[in-house]
């Protein structure tokens, strides 16, 4: 192709008008290196876009940062209608679960005082008496020997009793409250001396 | 669609989408999570996606709708965004220096495009779209896209010729 040629093909190329085949001539002409001296400036002019087109997104992670998110999403994905099925099926086995614990009543329930664990084994009250009795005693030992640790606790009451001392503190406090008294009279003197001296202000008048 | 479909028709056109989302919001990371997002909205209207005809013109219409945003909301917050933006000049790495400066350069001209023009020449002269292509994305009629695209490549011209005649009266 002739610069003549080129020529054409840029002028309509500028105007907007050169289809994508023969802008592509364009390019593969302006990438030659030797060029008619007034066309050269072109060559940058083209440069540039066959470089732009070669922009890539550089991070390598890229595509599997995306498909991580959309395996995520996948597992997720409860849309609106497959959302509503869900919650409607929780509440429905709810409410089968609470008319199911009406109506039938717990095994427990009928068991009778002759068929319960503790139901009476001693046919012998005296028997039975003395055996009680043996086991308050082994209780009591037990409990006992868990109360002795506190015994401890009297020397709490040691510490608190030396701090009865507080009070003559408080004695103490209580003559410091004499002092506004002090500030008392020392207010009322001075508002009587503001007063003196309006009256004397006033009877010069 | 399944994620091995996903894999195959939709994740390879991120490229794209990034160029785009790179285009309006010039800063990389942003534009790395701007696409993201778009990828996942996508995956999220699976059900829907084998309907679409063109799902890659789906996707760069999504893609400009966030970017467009993404930019009104930061306009709106910092005002002089729009200089702290024009400031920032993008080294591409090349050897020669000077075929490097006449790049930046134009990447600069473009970054100050109007929206408009600024999304039609990246979509025609970078993608190679067609004119129909473009109206999908951008809702306009195939005559404003000429206009724009004619006005967008003249202004670009002129920074080059600019540019050329001082390397020229230097010399």
């Amino acid at each position: 192709m002739n610069f003549q040629e080129i020529e054409k093909l840029l002028d309509k190329y500028f105007e907007g008008e050169t289809s994508i085949n023969e802008e592509n001539q364009l390019r593969k002409y302006f990438n030659k290196d030797l060029l008619p001296p007034h066309l050269k400036p072109y060559k940058v002019h083209f440069q540039y876009f066959s470089d732009a087109k070669t922009e890539e997104i550089t991070d390598p992670d890229f595509d599997q940062m995306i498909l991580n998110e959309i395996g995520e999403r996948k597992l997720f994905s409860i849309d609106g209608k497959r959302k509503y099925l869900t919650y409607s099926l929780i509440g429905i086995a709810a409410s089968i679960i609470i008319i199911f614990g009406f109506f039938f009543k717990s095994p427990l329930d009928n068991l009778d005082d002759k068929n319960f664990a503790f139901a009476n084994t001693f046919t012998d009250p005296e028997k039975a008496f003395t055996e009680t009795q043996r086991v308050l005693k082994y209780i009591s030992d037990k409990f006992n020997s868990g109360v002795e640790p506190l015994n401890d606790i009297s020397k709490f009451d040691e510490g608190v009793q030396s701090l009865t001392k507080i009070s003559s503190f408080n004695k103490g406090m209580d003559e410091m409250n004499k002092i506004s008294k002090f500030y008392e009279y020392k207010q009322l003197i001075s508002n009587q001396s503001v007063d003196t001296t309006r009256i004397i202000k006033n009877n010069k008048l | 669609m399944t994620i091995e479909k996903f894999k195959i028709e939709v994740l390879p056109i991120k490229n794209k989408l990034y160029r785009l989302a790179k285009r309006f919001l010039v800063s990389k990371e942003e534009a790395e999570d701007t696409v993201q997002d778009v990828l996942l909205r996508l995956w999220s209207k699976k059900d829907n996606l084998e309907q679409i005809n063109s799902i890659e013109g789906f996707a760069m219409v999504i893609t400009k709708n966030l970017c467009l945003d993404k930019l009104k909301s930061k306009r709106r917050n910092t005002e002089e965004f729009s200089d702290t933006a024009l400031n920032v000049i993008h080294k591409t790495p090349y050897n020669q220096t000077e075929m490097a400066d006449s790049i930046d350069r134009i990447n600069e001209i473009i970054n100050k495009l109007p929206d408009q023009q600024k999304i039609i020449i990246h979509l025609r002269d970078v993608e190679g779209y067609e004119f129909e292509e473009i109206a999908e994305v951008t809702g306009l009629t195939i005559n404003t896209i000429r206009v724009n695209l004619s006005r967008a490549r003249k202004k670009v011209r002129e920074t080059v010729l600019k540019a050329e005649s001082y390397e020229f009266s230097r010399n």
